[in-house]
Formats: C-alpha cells, sequence, structure tokens
C-alpha cells in the first residue's frame, strides 16, 4: 500500500561543503541517499515529494570533525506490502521450489503450496515453468498475487504469496 | 529396546486370559488383577487435580532416576556415575518413602502403557521367543500350541460355568484377601479403590532372587518351561509358584511370587545361573513399587541406530546395529576395529610362538578400519580372505574394513547416544560425507521432544473439553499451561502441554527452536496435521517440522551461535570455506574446490573477518578483484555476484539470484571480471573536490596532469647536453637513445656511450646557452630556448665553420648574450620586434636553419613555418622563401623588399644590407642594427670576417656580418657560415 510519509534523514557535511550552495547539495545528497531505498519499518521509499520545499534544519558543527550535521525533513511516497494486499508483478525466476515475482522493488515468492493444485512444475520446458490446463507461468509472465506473509529486515522486505485463489495467477 | 514382558502362564490363566500385558513389567499370572496399578490409574485419571499430577509426574521422573542408578550399580563396568550415585545416596530412600506416600500418583505414569501396549504387542510376536523358530521346531510348537489353547478351551469354559460366588471362593482361598470386608463390597461394587488393591501382610510374598546379571530373561523364560514340566510331571500336587518377573531397571534379580520360601527354594534347584540363597523378601510397602512401569526412554533398537558397547576393548566405542537376534538378546554390530594385528603380541620364549596378548581398554589400539595389508604383512597365520571385502582375521569377520561381531545386548547401551560427529565420520560413506538424518535419527536432544510453549504464542486444544478451541499462551510452567481461550472471558486455564498444539498460519515467521534446523527461519507456508512446512530463509528450502518445535520469531536472523550464514571460516590452516547452511552444531559449508561438506562447530578453527582482509587477486583482464567487488563469470552460466573472499586461486562468490548453495560459489579469478569496484565507489567519495559540486564547479574541466603523455620520439633524443650526476658530471654528450627514463649519451669527451637517467641531464642548445632541464624541456616541447633566435642559425654556421665541437664551443655562446638576443623575446630585435612576436617563434625554426650545413637555400625554403611568418609580416615571404636567393645577392636585393616590409628600423637594416652591401654589412649595422643590435654593432659589422659568432660579435665585431658579408659563403649558397 503506498502512503505519504513524513520522514526525516541526518545528513552530515564536510566542511569543503559549507557555502553558497549547501542546501543545493544537501538536496542532491537527499535524494541520492533516500530514493529508492528500503527500511523494513516503512518499506520502500519510491520518491521524495517536494524537492524544492525540503525543509533543513539549521545545521550544528560536530566538535570534533569541524563537519556539520543538517536534520533534513521531507515528504515521501513510500510502499510497504502487506499481507492480504493483492499486487501484480513480473515472475523474475522459476524454479521448482516456485517462482519469485518481482512486484516494483519487492521480490515475492510464491510456493507450490500457495499455487493452485492442478499447477505444476514442468522442469522440461525452457525457460522452467509452471504450467496447468489453463495458465504457463514462466520467467517474464505478469502474476497477479495475494502476498501472504512479509518479514521486514532491518533494509529489506521479503514477502510470499499465494496464487491459490480467485482471480489470481497470469494476468 | 523397550522391556519386555514375559509371562508365565500357568494354569490359572484362565482366570485372566483377558488380562493386557502390562508394558514394562513382565510377570506372570493374572490372579493379581486387583492388585495391578493399571486398574486404579483409570479410575483416578479424570478426577485427579491437574495440579497433584504434575507434582506426580516429577515424582515419576524422579523415581525414573533411581532404578536406572540402581542397574548402574549393578554393572560391574559401569564406572561413569559413581560420583553421582554417591551424590544421590541420601537422598534416595527418602524419594522411596515419598513414593509410599503418592501410590496414587505413580499410577498416573500409566497413561503411556495404553500407547504402548501395541507396540507391546507387536513387539511380543517379534519377538518370536512363542511362535517362531526353525521349522522342525514350528512344527513342534504348534503342536504343543494346539494343546494349549484347547486346554485353555476348556478351561475357559469350565471357568465360564463356575458362578462368581465359587470363583470369589477360590480366589479368597489363593490370596486370603477376600476376608478384607471392605474389598468384598468394593468387588461387588465393581469399584476399588486403590487402596484396598494394595497388597498386605496377607498376600503371597514377592522374593528377590539374586541371578547373573543379563541372564535375567533367559532365566524367566526357563523357569517358565520348567514350571510347565513341572506342572506336567507332578500332575495335581503343583508348585506354589504365582509369578515369575524381572525388572530391567534392576539387573541381576528376579522376582518369584510365591506364598513360601521353601518353594522357591525347590523351584529353582538346578537352575544354572541363580543364586536361590541370595534371595530377598521384598518388603509389603515396596511391592507396589516394583511393579510401577517405568516411564519408558529406551531406544528401540533396529538396525542403523547407533549404540554404544560398555565393556571390552571397545567400551564407549560407537557401533551401529546391523542385525537382531530373534531373542532379541544379541545384536550384530558393526564397529571401527581396534586392532594392534600382533605389534604387542609377546613371544613365548620357550617355543618361540607369539602369544596373543589380550588387549585390555587401558592400553588398546586406536580405532581404525581394518587393513588387510597390515594384517597380511603382520599377522598372516590369522587372516583368511573371503572375498574382495570379507576377510577373517583372528575369528573376527571384517567387512569393508568394519568389524561385524556379535555383542549381548544388555553390555550395550542404546539410550542418550550423543555420538560426536568424528565418531560417525568413520561410519560415513566412503567419501565422508555425514547423512544428517541419520544423525538426527540418533541426536535426539532431551528438549527436541518437548515442546516449548512461551507466553503469548497461539494454542490450539488438543483434548479434553475445549478440545478444537484455540487460545493464547498466558503462563507456563513445566507441565501445565495456563492459556486463555479465545472468545471467552473466562480466567485462564492450565492445560497439559501434552495436549496443546501451537498454531501458525501461512505467512507467519517462524523460527526453528531445537532439533537439528534450530535458528533456522522462515515463513510458513502451509500447515497440515501440526506439521508446518516453511521456506528457509537461508537456503530457500522448504522444511516441514512440527508446530510444537516452532516458534513465532520477530527477527530474521538465523540465532545460530557464533557462524551465520555466508561467513567464511577456516576449516584447517591452508582450508577455508563459506558457511552455506548454519545450524546448530552442523554447518554446510562450500570449501575452495568447490565441495559441500558437513562439518560440526568444533572442526571449523575460526571465522575470518573478511572485512580486515585485504587480499586482492587479478581478474582475467589484469583488474583487481577485492572483497566486496563485483564480478561477473567470463564464460558459462555468466554469474555474477559479490566478492566474498579471496583465496590465492580460488575467490568465493555470492549471488543473489542462484539457489543453490545458498547462492555461493567458487571461481577462478581467472575466469571472472570485475564489473564494479567496492574501492572505486569509496575512493571516488573520499575525493572532496569532487564530491563538492563547488569545488568541482570551479575546476572546470580536469586538467591535465602535470606529466602529458608523451608520445612519438622523446623530447631528449640528439640533445646536447650535461651530465648533472655524478660520474660523468659536467660532461656534455648527445643523448642517442631513451629508454624509458634511462637515456644514453654519447660523450664527446671520449668515445663512450653512458645510460643516465634523463632527468638527471642538462639539455642545451647545440650552441650553447642556458641548460634546461628535462622537465622543462618537455614543456617546451623540445624547443630550446635559443633556437627560437634568428641569431641561432648565424651561430650555427660558425659553429660549422670552426667545425669545433659545440661542447667546446659552449664557454662562447655566452657571447649570446647579446643584450637583445639574451632576452629570449626574439622580437627584441628591432627588425624581428617589429614584426611581431610571431616572427619569433619563426625565427626559432631558424635554428634549424643554423644546422644546415647545406645551402642555406633549402634550409630556408624547407622552412614553411618561417615562411609564412615572415611572410606574415611583410610579404616578403617570398623573398625568404626564395631563400635561394640567398644564395644569389640579387636575392639579397629582394631582401631589401623583406626590409621593405616596412619597419623602418629593420627595412633599412636590411635593405642597407642588400647586394652591395652583402658584403656591405654596414648596412645592417648602420640602421636596423643600430637600433636593435645594439649600437655597437654597426661598427663591429664593418669588421668582415673577424666575428666567430654572433654572439662573441657582440663584443668584438659582428663576425656573423662577416660572415654574411662574405660573398663567398653566399655564392657557396651552402651556407654561410660553413664556407666561413
Amino acid at each position: 500500500m503506498f502512503f505519504f510519509k513524513d520522514l526525516s534523514l541526518n545528513i552530515t557535511l564536510h566542511p569543503s561543503y559549507f557555502g553558497p550552495r549547501m542546501r543545493e547539495y544537501l538536496k542532491t545528497k537527499l535524494l541520492q541517499e533516500v530514493e529508492g531505498t528500503c527500511t523494513g519499518k516503512f518499506g520502500y521509499i519510491l520518491c521524495v515529494l517536494d524537492c524544492e520545499n525540503i525543509e533543513i534544519e539549521r545545521g550544528r558543527i560536530l566538535p570534533t570533525d569541524g563537519s556539520a550535521e543538517f536534520t533534513v525533513k521531507y515528504r515521501a511516497v513510500v510502499w510497504k506490502p502487506f499481507k492480504g494486499e493483492v499486487v501484480d508483478g513480473i515472475v523474475s525466476s522459476c524454479t521448482n521450489l516456485g517462482f519469485e515475482v518481482d512486484v516494483g522493488p519487492l521480490s515475492v515468492f510464491v510456493s507450490p503450496f500457495l499455487m493452485p493444485d492442478d499447477l505444476t512444475f514442468n522442469s522440461g520446458s525452457n525457460p522452467p515453468s509452471y504450467q496447468s490446463s489453463e495458465q504457463i507461468i514462466t520467467k517474464g509472465s505478469r502474476v497477479r498475487l495475494k502476498i501472504v506473509g512479509a518479514r521486514s529486515e532491518v533494509n529489506s522486505i521479503y514477502a510470499i504469496g499465494s496464487i491459490k485463489e480467485d482471480y489470481l495467477g497470469v494476468i | 529396546m523397550s522391556e519386555r514382558e514375559v509371562t508365565l502362564t500357568t494354569e490359572e490363566q484362565r482366570e485372566d486370559s483377558s488380562i493386557p500385558e502390562e508394558s514394562e513389567s513382565g510377570f506372570l499370572d493374572g490372579r493379581s488383577e486387583n492388585k495391578r496399578p493399571r486398574d486404579y490409574e483409570e479410575e483416578e485419571e479424570d478426577g485427579e487435580d491437574q495440579e497433584v499430577a504434575a507434582e506426580g509426574a516429577n515424582a515419576g521422573k524422579s523415581d525414573d532416576r533411581n532404578p536406572q542408578e540402581a542397574s548402574n550399580e549393578d554393572e560391574d563396568g559401569e564406572s561413569e556415575d559413581e560420583d553421582e550415585e554417591s551424590d544421590d545416596d541420601s537422598p534416595r530412600k527418602k524419594q522411596r518413602r515419598e513414593r509410599n506416600r503418592f501410590l496414587d500418583i505413580e499410577a498416573e505414569v500409566s497413561d503411556d502403557d495404553e500407547e504402548e501396549e501395541d507396540e507391546e504387542d507387536s513387539e511380543l510376536v517379534r519377538e518370536g521367543f512363542i511362535t517362531h523358530g526353525d521349522d522342525e521346531e514350528e512344527e513342534v510348537q504348534r503342536a504343543k500350541d494346539d494343546r494349549l489353547h484347547r486346554q485353555l478351551d476348556q478351561n475357559l469354559q469350565k471357568s465360564s460355568e463356575e458362578d462368581a460366588q465359587k470363583l470369589a471362593k477360590e480366589l479368597r482361598e489363593r490370596y486370603g484377601r477376600s476376608s478384607s470386608k471392605q474389598y468384598r463390597a468394593a468387588a461387588q461394587d465393581g469399584y476399588v479403590t486403590q487402596r484396598f488393591m494394595l497388597p498386605s501382610v496377607d498376600t503371597a510374598t514377592i522374593w528377590g532372587v539374586r541371578c547373573r546379571p543379563g541372564k535375567e530373561k533367559d532365566l524367566v523364560k526357563k523357569l517358565l518351561k520348567k514350571k510347565f514340566n513341572l506342572d506336567k510331571s507332578m500332575g495335581s500336587k503343583k508348585l506354589k509358584i504365582l509369578s515369575i518377573f524381572q525388572r530391567d531397571s534392576f539387573s541381576g534379580r528376579i522376582y518369584i511370587e510365591a506364598p513360601k520360601q521353601s518353594v522357591i527354594e525347590k523351584f529353582c534347584n538346578g537352575v544354572p545361573d541363580i543364586y536361590v540363597n541370595q534371595k530377598l523378601l521384598i518388603p509389603v510397602q515396596e511391592l507396589p513399587l516394583l511393579l510401577k512401569p517405568s516411564k519408558s526412554d529406551d531406544v528401540r533398537l533396529e538396525p542403523g541406530s547407533y549404540v554404544r558397547i560398555k565393556r571390552g576393548i571397545y567400551k564407549g566405542d560407537l557401533a551401529v546395529v546391523e542385525q537382531i537376534s530373534d531373542n532379541n538378546l544379541e545384536c550384530m554390530l558393526k564397529v571401527v576395529p581396534r586392532l594392534d594385528y600382533g605389534k604387542n603380541d609377546e613371544v613365548d620364549p620357550d617355543t618361540k610362538q607369539k602369544k596373543a596378548k589380550r588387549a585390555t581398554f587401558s592400553q588398546r589400539p586406536p580405532p581404525q578400519l581394518f587393513n588387510p595389508t597390515m594384517a597380511l604383512r603382520m599377522d598372516q597365520a590369522n587372516l583368511y580372505k573371503r572375498d574382495e571385502k570379507h576377510f577373517t582375521y583372528r575369528n573376527e569377520d571384517y567387512i569393508d574394513g568394519y568389524l561385524i561381531k556379535v555383542f549381548k545386548i544388555q553390555y550395550l547401551k542404546s539410550k542418550n547416544i550423543h555420538p560426536a560427529v568424528e565418531e560417525l565420520a568413520r561410519f560415513g560413506s566412503k567419501d565422508g560425507a555425514v547423512d544428517l538424518t541419520t544423525i538426527s535419527q540418533t541426536i535426539k536432544k532431551a528438549q527436541a521432544s518437548r515442546a516449548m510453549f512461551q507466553p503469548g504464542d497461539r494454542v490450539e486444544i488438543l483434548s479434553g473439553e475445549q478440545r478444537g478451541s484455540k487460545g493464547i499462551v498466558i503462563r507456563t510452567s513445566t507441565d501445565i499451561i495456563s492459556v486463555k481461550l479465545i472468545g471467552f472471558n473466562a480466567k485462564p486455564l492450565g492445560f497439559l502441554i501434552s495436549s496443546l498444539r501451537k498454531i501458525f498460519e501461512p505467512g507467519d515467521h517462524v523460527s526453528v527452536m531445537s532439533g537439528d534446523h534450530q535458528g533456522d527461519a522462515g515463513l510458513v507456508l502451509s500447515v497440515k496435521n501440526g506439521q508446518v512446512t516453511f521456506v528457509s530463509d537461508q537456503t530457500r528450502e522448504n522444511l516441514t517440522i512440527s508446530a510444537n518445535n516452532l516458534t513465532k520469531s520477530m527477527d530474521s536472523t538465523p540465532t545460530s551461535g557464533e557462524y551465520a550464514l555466508h561467513d567464511i571460516v577456516e576449516l584447517s590452516a591452508k582450508n577455508v570455506a563459506c558457511v552455506i547452511q548454519a545450524g546448530h552444531d552442523i554447518f554446510k559449508v562450500l570449501d575452495d574446490s568447490g565441495k559441500v561438506s558437513t562439518v560440526t562447530k568444533g572442526s571449523i578453527l575460526k571465522k575470518i573477518n573478511t572485512s580486515r582482509s585485504r587480499i586482492a587477486s587479478v581478474d582475467g583482464s589484469g583488474k583487481e578483484i577485492k572483497i566486496g567487488d563485483t564480478v561477473v563469470e567470463k564464460l558459462g552460466a555468466r554469474r555474477e555476484g559479490q566478492v566474498l573472499y579471496v583465496q590465492s586461486h580460488q575467490i568465493f562468490i555470492v549471488s543473489k539470484k542462484i539457489v543453490e548453495n545458498a547462492g555461493v560459489f567458487v571461481v577462478n579469478p581467472i575466469n571472472v571480471e570485475a564489473v564494479a569496484s567496492k574501492d572505486n565507489l569509496i575512493a571516488s567519495k573520499l575525493d572532496l573536490s569532487k564530491m563538492n559540486p563547488e569545488i568541482a564547479a570551479k575546476m572546470g574541466p580536469p586538467s591535465q596532469s602535470a606529466q602529458p603523455i608523451r608520445v612519438g620520439r622523446d623530447m631528449a633524443l640528439n640533445k646536447t647536453v650535461r651530465v648533472c650526476s655524478a660520474g660523468y658530471k659536467g660532461q656534455l654528450g648527445i643523448v642517442k637513445d631513451v629508454n624509458g627514463d634511462l637515456a644514453t649519451v654519447e660523450l664527446h669527451s671520449k668515445n663512450k656511450h653512458i645510460t643516465v637517467d634523463k632527468h638527471k641531464l642538462m639539455y642545451f642548445n647545440h650552441e650553447g646557452g642556458d641548460g634546461i632541464s628535462y622537465d622543462e624541456l618537455v614543456s617546451r616541447r623540445g624547443r630550446m630556448p635559443h633556437a627560437r633566435m634568428g641569431p641561432s642559425y648565424v651561430s650555427a654556421p660558425r659553429n660549422m665553420a670552426t667545425g669545433t665541437p659545440v661542447g667546446t664551443v659552449a664557454p662562447n655562446l655566452s657571447g649570446n648574450m647579446t643584450p637583445g638576443w639574451n632576452s629570449f623575446d626574439g622580437g627584441k630585435t628591432p627588425a624581428l620586434g617589429s614584426h611581431g612576436a610571431g616572427g619569433t617563434s619563426a625565427w626559432g625554426g631558424a635554428s634549424t636553419w643554423g644546422g644546415q650545413g647545406g645551402g642555406g637555400t633549402s634550409t630556408w625554403g624547407g622552412q614553411a613555418g618561417n615562411a609564412s611568418t615572415w611572410g606574415g609580416q611583410t610579404g616578403a615571404t617570398s623573398t625568404w622563401g626564395g631563400a635561394s636567393a640567398w644564395g644569389n645577392k640579387s636575392n639579397w636585393g629582394g631582401a631589401s623588399t623583406w626590409t621593405s616590409g616596412g619597419e623602418p628600423g629593420a627595412t633599412s637594416t636590411w635593405g642597407g644590407g642588400d647586394k652591395s652591401a652583402y658584403g656591405g654589412a654596414s648596412t645592417w649595422g648602420n640602421q636596423g642594427g643600430a637600433s636593435a643590435w645594439g649600437g655597437g654593432n654597426k661598427s663591429h659589422h664593418r669588421q668582415d670576417g673577424t666575428g666567430y659568432a654572433w654572439g662573441a660579435a657582440n663584443n668584438t665585431n659582428q663576425g656573423n656580418r662577416s660572415t654574411w658579408g662574405d660573398p663567398s659563403a653566399n655564392g657557396s649558397g651552402s651556407t654561410w657560415g660553413a664556407n666561413r
């Protein structure tokens, strides 16, 4: 699910950056550091909004090395997968243990346990695929799935999905 | 092996033919129904308070230990627990007393009995002591069986005819117990409280008779037969033997129930291995204890299971059960032999014959697989070869290197075997791989079987009134878990651990609490019958584990010990490996040869801290590869991944896209190419000037470094140099060759080539002047300072004319110090100056001119650059271009044109220098010369030919002029100076 989220980041700046374009630099650095990353807590930070209106607080010089620390507050679009969420994705790999689906930045694993019973692994096909009379799932297939469980680590999320329900599977 | 019962069937059996076998104690006679613990247990069960039950179980547990210890005491060879025993001696008595107080509780344990009954039955059959045997025996047995059955049927019929009264009477006669009024009443009710069923002084007595340890079961069987035989032969006068049984927990003793001591003596007379004299009347209050089924922690022996040998030289050694004998008394084991091949045999001095020394435990050889070659060499006489893999040595069989020997089961330890992996490795398959599943079968951690519940766990109730309902664990104790049921506001209820099961749902993140996969974690895929299948975070494999061994986990990091997945560990000094599956004690590693093996924690020396490692290797194209770099295979699957570790010839790479071996593979660095270096990224980050946009903007395009890339000939080549370093310091020479930083210099002074660092040379113009260093030379792009000047060509001829080597002339070169000349700004020459600086450079070219021994003409012509320059000035170019004109005077006239360039000073000068003047350098001197060349020149000019060089000319004369002036020289055209 997508959210707007107000977040903040501490950026430490070397003294050589102190100058007229410091703010600009802080912004670029913020975007570089934040966009596209994943926090287990909030999910994937997809995009920082209002680049021009990023609030940069006054920096504080750190006593030891002269660097300054700035707290940058920004608003971002984050995406966090939830249990029960139905998402679309593209199959990225297919093995006998199941197939993995890229849902944007998240990779979701679908085990044979969570597939319809008639869907079986066909190792003979090239590339390997899961086949039933109705659908063929192979690398590159577009799949709709339901997230069954997600595990959040500090900087990554891993999820398993199910296509064992109506209207799920190849789209 | 579970304890077996041996039921001695006497004719009384008809009365209790329906008695189920008591699981634990083998005893004969069914009349003891009334004192059978089981009967009252069952009645007791439901009404029992939970707390008491818990306590009871505890008490039962402690009881379990005692018989075991007792058995230990009895074991001759068993010394391990000695200290423990001494500690426990005093509490034991106390516990016994306690037990008596808790008689009813002990009964509680019997839950297990029901479960084990089936097993028991099958075991009895399997045991085969009843029916199985050789065919002939079987025939006999069958006949006998038939007879027995018939007899039994008859008896049953008879008994059914008898009325209850008679039965009671008979019972009363036999036991004298029926005199108890309460008992009778109770019996009529069909309900007997436990207390009344306890044996009393009136009941028959049980004697514990000493026997040879290990023979107990044999003896019970023998005695059964004997009883049969006696009964047959004695007819109606039967010995009053009521039951015979043995307990596994009390070895070296069989128990005989008989009213009189004398009967026992009579009965046992003549039976070997029984020491009738050492018998003991079991006190009445201890009788129930004797029959109390101890909770069996026996491991059922079956082929393939592990045991330890209790005595002999193999004491303590691990063995694998190959086969179990039909009577369940012996089993064939596979042992790693301990052989010395007769090395330590004593030689009898008289007969010269070797006498095999009996190996003792204290001096036993190390375990090693049987080595036929050794045996053949050392002790051929005792060796027989059966086939390729089968040898008989000293009357023992060795197959595949293992000793195959029959051991008595009582000399084996089958409980709590914790085989070390080293031991297992000896039994492993040929390649030393250890089968994890076999280990797991044997290594049963105490807690593995015990479910562990934690507050907050979701559980389902499996039995009882609340069966099927779900709840959340509130509080846990050893056996009782209080569970708050979902949907009820009632206070938490207590449940036995055994009646609970954890609930998980697909998608839950769980981790394994015990067993082989301890520490593994993953997301649940499916739950079926209490078995949870989850996909492991580590290996991406599907694992199925019983629900009670799992717990919901918050953090996903596997909690296994000090080695985690993808750690690089050291297996030996030269052998490193990467952990690809981290278990509790057992790790799967991928070594540097790409082989996957299973190792224990103990065999890992240490973890290698890769963050500190600075080892680097080189990829196929010569780029450096370091830990953390991303590389891609050049060939094959083109697997891409990050370098985990670099060993000399192999690098460990982990790829997220590969499932097998947790994504780790090993390749030779030659076969990969670096894609991105971690260090590059870091380095660029650390470069502040690049990082800071402000600075970067100021810097503009990156400037060329100080050392421009030189292409083509080295600047130093063919330059006149003076050596600045020791040895030939100060000597002049010409650079003949340059190789890297080294220049080969041909000395002027000696006919010799020396090799000097080119930076340690001073470079001179051909005609001298200031030396410059190599760096300066390079920055000037090889042009020597003086060469820019027109005079260079003037001086050159002079040199040539004189033929003196430049070096020798060098001092004179200082003559160049003409104010005008000296200033490198050639433009200073009036004429030239007026023409503009551009001219200067052109003049620089002139040096070549000077160098030209041949007709200046050609030189001039060839020097397009010069021409243009000149041309740029006045259009006199043409004139100059026709340098040939120089050769002829008329042209010189042309020179006038040159002069005509419009620069008054120069013009006049040159103009003055027209043909006539040609000789008449005076012209030169006259005007232009005057201005630029210094007024002094004039006069000099006139002094023809006197001047050697311009430089020299300053002082004395315009030697140059003379040169110029010299008609003959002109005529020769070859060079001006040359002729001179």
